[in-house]
């Protein structure tokens, strides 16, 4: 039988347990998590290198019997720095890791980022993700949080971690309907929804997807504005979710990253309305409009 | 590797050298337990505790893990996972090789301090 070349799938579940089992391991938890405490505890050397030294952001070495991270220092968002050493941590933690770092050449190249294909990129992005913002710590800060981007910068400043790996991490866990959406030059790289985004199917846009015209973020694109700069307002949930099964009025926050061009767009909600409570607020808001009632009778509003 | 041929190999090592569980759990500083579920396939050994069981029995993590047929603790040859990178710049080279370098020097005054 011929071999099928099918490439290895990334076990998530996998790279939390194994974040969870170092955080147990430790003989207590505070916050932010000490990324060089937990290195020095695991006999890791731990080096920062400025931009001229090397041209990647992180690596994890092994030689002879030692380990070692490398990071680069000169990227100005701390919480980044801190997830590429949390991430190579996991290239550690997670044995069937050491097969990647131990095949093939000595020197194995690769590329991350939130989006990456690669099994092992994944697994250790979800490592760092679950080590620097330890799940039940993170609902218990959500919970105690405000809503939106406001909400996803007092997580960010409490776990010491970056505004989008907080917003990815608070969209994947928070109770409430919220999408968060990474966008550049007015195209759309990546979105992350909350379960409940789920269940209506406005969890997913395809890549490179215009940014809507009819939103906030389009209309930062289209007028352009400092880096940092903020703008709120409202969209229609039909406006990004192409296959969104409800529509609706969502709130929106939008932050420019300052870096690449990138925005974070924070769509929220209190809840999402069931179809009766908006054909109610549909006929609130026009006043031609009349009800029925159960024996067909109008009713005026 | 599964985690009963890990265990596998484990105990294979131990019963060639003549050694108990017991006095493997002294010298890699692992509970008893923890040794006899990584033996049975119970557990998985994690990285520390494939760091610990390496130097105990003087074998590479590597061939515990099944990943070489070499026992013998790999030489300065550094092995290197990256994030976000392309294509390594020959400044790049020249800092991991510092980096590598200091490695080295630091494990090998960590072993003569008999901090290993």
């Amino acid at each position: 039988m011929a071999a099928t070349n099918v490439p290895p799938k990334a076990d998530l579940r996998r790279a939390a347990d194994a974040a969870r089992g170092l955080l147990e391991s430790l003989p207590s938890i505070e916050l932010p998590i000490d990324l060089v405490a937990i290195a020095r505890g695991l006999d890791i050397e731990v080096r920062a290198a400025a931009q001229q030294e090397i041209d990647f952001s992180g690596c994890l070495m092994h030689v002879g019997g030692a380990w070692g991270i490398l990071y680069r220092d000169d990227i100005p968002v701390p919480g980044f720095r801190r997830f590429t050493v949390a991430h190579e941590l996991g290239h550690f933690e997670i044995a069937a890791h050491h097969a990647v770092i131990f095949s093939g050449a000595s020197m194995h190249v690769s590329e991350s980022g939130f989006t990456s294909h690669l099994w092992y990129e994944q697994e250790a992005d979800h490592f760092a993700a679950e080590l620097l913002m330890p799940e039940e710590l993170f609902r218990d800060a959500i919970r105690n949080s405000a809503i939106g981007l406001p909400a996803i910068k007092h997580l960010a400043e409490t776990f010491n971690t970056s505004l989008t790996s907080t917003a990815i991490r608070y969209a994947k866990l928070s109770p409430d309907p919220v999408a968060i959406v990474v966008s550049a030059e007015d195209r759309i790289l990546y979105c992350f929804a909350s379960p409940c985004m789920k269940a209506i199917r406005a969890d997913w846009i395809e890549r490179a997807t215009k940014v809507p015209a009819a939103s906030e973020t389009g209309r930062h694109f289209k007028t352009g504005a400092p880096p940092g700069a903020e703008r709120e307002g409202r969209s229609y949930l039909s406006a990004w979710f192409a296959n969104a099964a409800r529509d609706h009025e969502f709130a929106e926050d939008m932050v420019d990253l300052g870096r690449y061009g990138r925005t974070l767009t924070v769509l929220h909600a209190a809840q999402i309305p069931d179809e009766e409570e908006m054909l109610d607020q549909d006929l609130k808001d026009d006043p031609e409009a009349h009800k029925f009632n159960r024996d067909g009778k109008r009713i005026s509003w | 590797m599964s985690k009963q041929e890990v265990g596998g190999r484990i105990k294979q090592i131990i019963e060639t050298r003549g050694l108990t569980q017991a006095q493997l759990s002294a010298k890699s500083g692992l509970p008893p337990a923890t040794i006899s579920h990584f033996i049975t396939g119970f557990r998985t050994p994690g990285t520390s505790s494939l760091r610990k069981l390496s130097r105990a029995l003087g074998v590479s993590v590597e061939y515990l893990l099944g990943i070489s047929e070499e026992p013998k603790i790999a030489g300065d040859e550094a092995k290197v996972i990256f994030r976000n990178a392309q294509q390594l710049s020959e400044e790049s080279l020249k800092t991991l090789a510092t980096f590598s370098q200091m490695l080295i020097d630091q494990d090998a005054k960590k072993k003569k301090d008999g901090g290993d």
